[in-house]
């Protein structure tokens, strides 16, 4: 499919510009076009300590949110590709400004420059690496924290209470182990109709995911197990219907593990295993026991910061039963162990292949919404309108939306192969029509032709109903597409 | 000499923890013996006893007494009581009065007695094979304070007799209900907490046994209450019927994790009230019972609402939070209103094996409370190495469990133990002040014979105006039925003017928006606030019936006159009080629960009639909204009329299931006062007309007394004058005894909040 929803936005956003009354309008055109062309903004989000900055060093492969033992994050930062690394603040009042930081304990820490938190909107870091490349994302303070204030700050970036666009395209949403309370505190982001809380647009991840097995090496399973669970439920599934479980801290050490650190692992492991199991039975005896070992208490307690108790346990598990016998197969071994490299690819068939759409949502909630409070050309209001009615990629994700709310209700396996169809798991036509991703051309041709006078008899068939006629009609419809393309 | 249970070490008499394993000895006893409490055998053991009210025996310092120090060979000495001890030892509390005065030879208690060191008495050793030298060779072995339990245990003992020889066996009777209710008394530490912050396994890892069924993913879903029972069981309380109390089933233990874990379906759940299971635990034979909750999902949950319900009726709050985290805000706050509702309280932090940075966890929490204002202790424990304990003990102390045990000991179990006894000591009192009248008497009429006649009138006046108080016509049977007939009306009309204010603002809400968005949100808004409702009326309820409880106790003391020595006037009247605790806390099956069930049967009913207005009023508003869509090729006009006409029949849809909902909560509430206020109405009546029949039968008896002493020859009467002095003399210091047992449940010690009393327990509730 060709990319005619972006140039058609594009090109009211063109019209508007020209007829624009003020300035602040324009800016504010220029935005939406950026958001339209750049990046899809990703929003992390998630209750207070669920390791939201740690999932994003993470994401990047590298330490630039500070973390901390207490709540650490307090203001809405952006990450976001630039040539030059720099931090630029948004204060609440005044213009933007570049402020000095420093990166000696590793992660960025930013001279706010006497401004308290609380009067500070935002911070933006451009940061050179390719990992920003078609992500911008966006760090937020915790949910549910004690300061209010703080709180307060995330909603605004991910709700759209007083009618405005949220800033964010996508949201990760962090969920510790916990309960059914949460998926109400999730609803409450998604309630808004249209594009603001899809739920095509976020991904659950059930963060910390070794403490839920108690770091036992066995957590990650267990943690599996939860999440598939939690897909399960039919009231989250709507709001996050991809939920993965991911050990941020591990996943982000792996990455950036150092000889050394694999080094001391490795003394550790050849211990006898009597004393290791003792080492390892807590946190505290760890980095505190007195051993014959060549580790010494502060090394063992970097290694600790550096992994977890669980990351930990599973490294000198993985070396001494020689699973990894050097720092790279440790390193591999545990990247793919801590869940990251699943929620990756999970991000780029959910978000990059869809990003287009979602960008151009966000750009025409942001367009409608600029239209109605300004004084523009009466005949763009109509176009926009016009384009958010016709296109037929956002027919796609009203009816996925409507599906998995609860909107249309079909039978059971047809829900399966509609949402499937509409792109619930995966923009390639393999995905769409549940094939393996190596099926030929012609498997897929033949099961769209099938796909196809399926869908076809059901919308004609007199005893469908009229919603689901209409659903089936937008099935044929992306099947004609994929057979056209 | 204490024999700790744990590892068997012989420990210093003095010594808080097993110097060997650190286990808390307060919990050490003797192998529970298979008798009933009611035979009480002569012997004593040797208590395995620690001195908790005194000034703080620095806690994490175990003696460091080496068990070679010890004069005896180990084996001996818990073998003595084993083979005699009538009862299963608890762990009694000791208050801080040491008691010289009564050098009786001690009744036997279900209570462990201080070793009696005292030298003065040669012990009554058994008969036993090789009786040890005793502890007499300790070298400081200061008198232990008795136990306010033993105190009143004996004093029980000493009235029983005197009400024999008397031959007042009503009286008799009163005793025995007295020592019954002592026997069964219990303190409850409620565990709460967010989910899956490990509070299950915190109850597991305090008993050292699996009882609650944890599992990395299910989460605990009914409130579970452990207490001691002879033998293992579990009981399932269910509600079939709505309108009608829970009742239990017994339920193998086996069965125990199907029951508690979340159900996936509703129905099931909503029936299922709670949990109660019995284990043969010797730290839960002190008569402490843990409640283990579900997460509680912050203070504007429904089960938040419903936790805190239950909070009135307990003896103390274990928070559970853990290190991986500070407080949260919704945490914070539910602490805030929780600690207002109990004496006792305290922060767990948990799982501190798992993050190495557990200090520093600890000190933001308690940065976060001084900030708060809120003062409590904190205790970080790690649960897995305590469970580990049990096959290594040396990892006790690093498990952190030890201050926690002692916390419960001292601020938990001692000071519910003395509010408990305290209620017991005024009904003993009661009844000494009955037999003191007699002696009074005789005493008046053989000292002075010259106001026999005015004593004689006297009497018989106190005795026609006892046989008043139990006519139907007398005022505080007047004040009780009325009170209760007003206090019917109050509750009820509470509850509708509340649930009114929420029927207004559901309608403003529903009115703002279109119910096919806003239904979701607009219901669970909806039940939290009836949660809210319910749990506030509940309060006032009982608030309510304990003034009026207050009431009728002052209405009967004034009609019984003062000159009775019936002394119903301070004490009786909290007594009295308790009295009424008891019928609106303790008279359901599940005891405790109550309360709990009260509010858990008004609470987890909503959920469940939530569900079926969602079923009934979701269906017609989808299908209405599916139609409006199908009308877009309609011109705009029209469209937007019937769009209207539309969205304001689902408004008025969700507005008829608010009213329905609303009008069954108010429904079922109102029949659950109803029937609680009945059965306290019952319960005071009963136990004021049997006051009032003992009152009236002591008078008879003193007059008739005082008739026949005074008749008797001047050599008897001599006699009988000595006798009665050491009979007043002991019912003197008797009752001086049993005052201060009864003031010391007054002031809870360590609680600030002193003013709650006895009466905290009763319904605590503002």
């Amino acid at each position: 499919m060709t990319d005619d929803l972006s140039a058609a936005i594009l090109a009211v956003i063109d019209q508007a510009q020209q007829s624009a009354p003020t300035d602040k309008d324009r800016s504010q055109l220029d935005e939406i076009r950026a958001r339209l062309t750049g990046p899809l903004r990703l929003a992390i989000a998630g209750k207070v300590k669920a390791g939201k900055s740690t999932l994003l060093n993470a994401l990047l492969g590298e330490e630039l949110a500070p973390t901390d033992a207490g709540e650490c994050t307090q203001i809405v930062t952006w990450y976001f590709l630039d040539d030059r690394p720099h931090a630029t603040l948004f204060p609440l009042d005044g213009e933007p400004h570049e402020r000095p930081y420093d990166r000696d304990g590793g992660a960025l820490q930013v001279d706010l420059g006497g401004l308290r938190p609380a009067d500070v909107d935002h911070l933006e870091i451009g940061w050179p690496t390719s990992r920003l490349r078609d992500l911008t994302i966006l760090d937020t303070p915790g949910i549910a924290s004690i300061s209010a204030d703080v709180s307060a700050r995330t909603q605004r970036v991910l709700a759209a209470d007083d009618g405005r666009v949220p800033v964010a395209d996508a949201i990760l949403y962090l969920l510790r182990h916990t309960h059914s309370s949460d998926i109400r505190f999730l609803e409450s982001f998604h309630d808004d109709e249209l594009a603001h809380g899809t739920p095509m647009n976020a991904i659950g991840v059930l963060s910390r995911a070794d403490e839920i097995g108690s770091c036992r090496l066995d957590s990650m399973e267990v943690a599996e197990r939860v999440a598939q669970r939690y897909e399960a439920e039919p009231r989250l599934h709507r709001l996050c219907p991809v939920i993965v479980p991911v050990n941020g801290l591990l996943g982000h050490t792996a990455t950036t593990l150092r000889e050394a650190e694999y080094a001391m692992l490795a003394a550790i492991a050849q211990a006898p295993i009597d004393e290791v199991t003792e080492l390892l039975l807590t946190a505290d005896r760890f980095v505190s026991t007195p051993s014959g070992l060549p580790v010494t208490e502060l090394e063992r307690e970097h290694l600790l910061g550096r992994l977890g108790l669980y990351g930990v346990r599973l490294s000198v598990e993985l070396i001494r039963t020689g699973v990894a016998t050097n720092s790279s197969e440790l390193s591999t071994e545990l990247t793919e162990r801590s869940g990251l490299n699943r929620l990756r690819a999970i991000l780029v068939r959910q978000f990059e292949t869809r990003s287009r759409v979602l960008k151009a949502y966000s750009a025409v909630a942001a367009l409608t919404e600029l239209l109605r409070s300004g004084t523009f050309e009466p005949g763009l209001q109509a176009r926009v309108e016009e384009i958010s009615a016709g296109a037929h990629e956002f027919q796609e994700i009203r009816l996925l939306s409507d599906l998995r709310s609860g909107g249309v209700t079909l039978k059971p396996e047809r829900t399966e192969q509609l949402e499937r169809l509409l792109g619930g798991s995966g923009h390639a036509p393999t995905a769409r029509l549940g094939l393996p991703d190596d099926a030929t051309d012609d498997d897929v041709r033949q099961a769209a032709l099938v796909a196809l006078s399926s869908w076809q008899g059901f919308a004609t068939h007199p005893l469908t109903s009229r919603p689901a006629q209409l659903a089936a009609r937008v099935a044929t419809r992306t099947l004609e597409g994929l057979l056209a393309g | 000499m204490i024999n700790c249970d744990n590892c068997g070490r012989a420990n210093d008499d003095s010594a808080i923890f097993c110097t060997s394993c650190n286990t808390y000895l307060a919990w050490s006893t003797e192998k529970p013996a298979p008798t009933e409490p009611a035979t009480p055998a002569d012997p004593e053991p040797p208590s395995p006893e620690p001195e908790p009210l005194v000034p703080k025996p620095e806690p994490p310092s175990p003696e460091p007494q080496p068990p070679a120090a010890q004069p005896e060979p180990l084996a001996p000495e818990p073998l003595t009581p084993d083979s005699l001890a009538p009862e299963p030892l608890a762990p009694e509390p000791v208050p801080v009065r040491p008691d010289p005065a009564v050098p009786q030879p001690e009744p036997l208690a279900p209570e462990p007695i201080p070793p009696v060191p005292d030298p003065a008495i040669p012990e009554p050793q058994p008969p036993v094979p090789t009786p040890p030298p005793s502890p007499a060779p300790e070298p400081k072995p200061a008198p232990r304070p008795r136990t306010s339990v033993s105190q009143l245990i004996s004093a029980i003992d000493q009235g029983r007799t005197l009400t024999q020889d008397r031959q007042r066996p009503d009286l008799t009777a009163r005793l025995e209900t007295a020592k019954k209710k002592l026997d069964s008394r219990t303190v409850t530490a409620v565990v709460v907490g967010e989910f899956k912050r490990g509070k299950s396994t915190l109850v597991n890892a305090l008993l050292q046994t699996a009882v609650c069924p944890v599992d990395a993913d299910i989460v605990t879903a009914v409130p579970t209450l452990v207490r001691y029972g002879e033998q293992p069981g579990l009981t399932a309380y269910r509600q079939t019927d709505p309108s009608q109390p829970p009742v239990g089933y017994p339920a193998p233990l086996s069965q125990i994790a199907q029951l508690v874990s979340e159900s996936p379906d509703p129905d099931e759940q909503g029936r299922l009230q709670s949990v109660t299971v019995e284990v043969p635990h010797r730290m839960l034979r002190s008569g402490l019972s843990l409640l283990d909750t579900p997460g509680v999902g912050g203070l504007d949950s429904v089960h938040g609402q419903l936790t805190l319900a239950a909070l009135a009726s307990a003896d103390a709050i274990l928070f559970v939070t853990d290190a991986a985290q500070e407080l949260t805000g919704p945490e914070l706050e539910f602490l805030k209103t929780a600690i207002s509702r109990c004496p006792a309280a305290a922060l767990v932090i948990t799982k501190t094996d798992l993050y190495g940075h557990w200090r520093r966890i600890v000190e933001l929490n308690q940065a976060h409370l001084a900030k708060a204002g809120i003062d409590l202790p904190i205790f970080p424990v790690s649960s897995f190495l305590r469970l580990r304990a049990a096959q290594r003990p040396e990892l006790n102390q690093e498990s952190g469990f030890a201050p926690l045990v002692e916390f419960l000991a001292t601020a938990v179990v001692v000071p519910g133990t003395t509010r408990a006894a305290a209620t017991v000591a005024q009904e003993v009192d009661f009844v000494a002040g009955q037999l003191a009248q007699q002696s009074d008497a005789e005493r008046v009429v053989l000292t002075k014979p010259q106001s026999r006649p005015e004593v004689l009138s006297k009497l018989a006046r106190v005795r026609d105006q006892a046989a008043g108080l139990t006519a139907a016509s007398a005022t505080w049977q007047q004040t009780l039925s009325d009170g209760i007939a007003d206090l019917v009306a109050d509750v009820e009309h509470d509850l509708q003017s509340r649930l009114r204010t929420v029927m207004r603002d559901v309608e403003t809400i529903i009115d703002q928006g279109d119910p096919t968005e806003t239904w979701t949100d607009t219901e669970v808004w909806l039940r939290r606030q009836v949660a809210v409702v319910g749990v506030a009326n509940r309060d006032l309820l009982i608030e309510r019936a304990r003034e009026l409880g207050e009431r009728v106790a002052e209405a009967f003391d004034l009609e019984a006159g003062t000159e009775v020595e019936v002394e119903l006037s301070q004490f009786s009247a909290d007594l009295d009080q308790l009295e009424l605790a008891s019928a609106a806390s303790l008279s359901m099956p599940g005891g405790r629960l109550q309360s709990l069930m009260m509010a858990g049967r008004t609470g987890i009913f909503v959920p469940m009639i939530a569900f079926s207005i969602v079923s009934a009023l979701i269906t017609p508003v989808v299908a209405v909204g599916i139609a409006a869509t199908l009308g877009a090729g309609i011109g705009g006009k029209l469209l937007k009329d019937e769009r209207k006409r539309q969205r304001t029949y689902r408004q008025q849809q969700a507005k008829a299931a608010v009213r329905r909902y609303i009008d069954e909560v108010a429904f079922v509430m109102n029949k659950d006062t109803r029937d609680s206020l009945r059965k306290t109405q019952r319960q005071l009546r009963d136990d004021f007309q049997e006051r009032a029949g003992l009152i009236h039968r002591s008078a008879t008896a003193a007059l008739t007394a005082a008739d026949r002493t005074a008749k008797l020859a001047p050599a008897e009467q001599s006699a009988r004058a000595a006798e009665l002095a050491a009979e007043t003399e002991r019912l003197r210091a008797m009752r001086t005894n049993l005052r201060e047992l009864a003031l010391a449940g007054g002031r809870p010690a360590g609680s600030p909040d002193a003013g709650r009393s006895s009466g905290g327990r009763a319904g605590g509730g503002r």
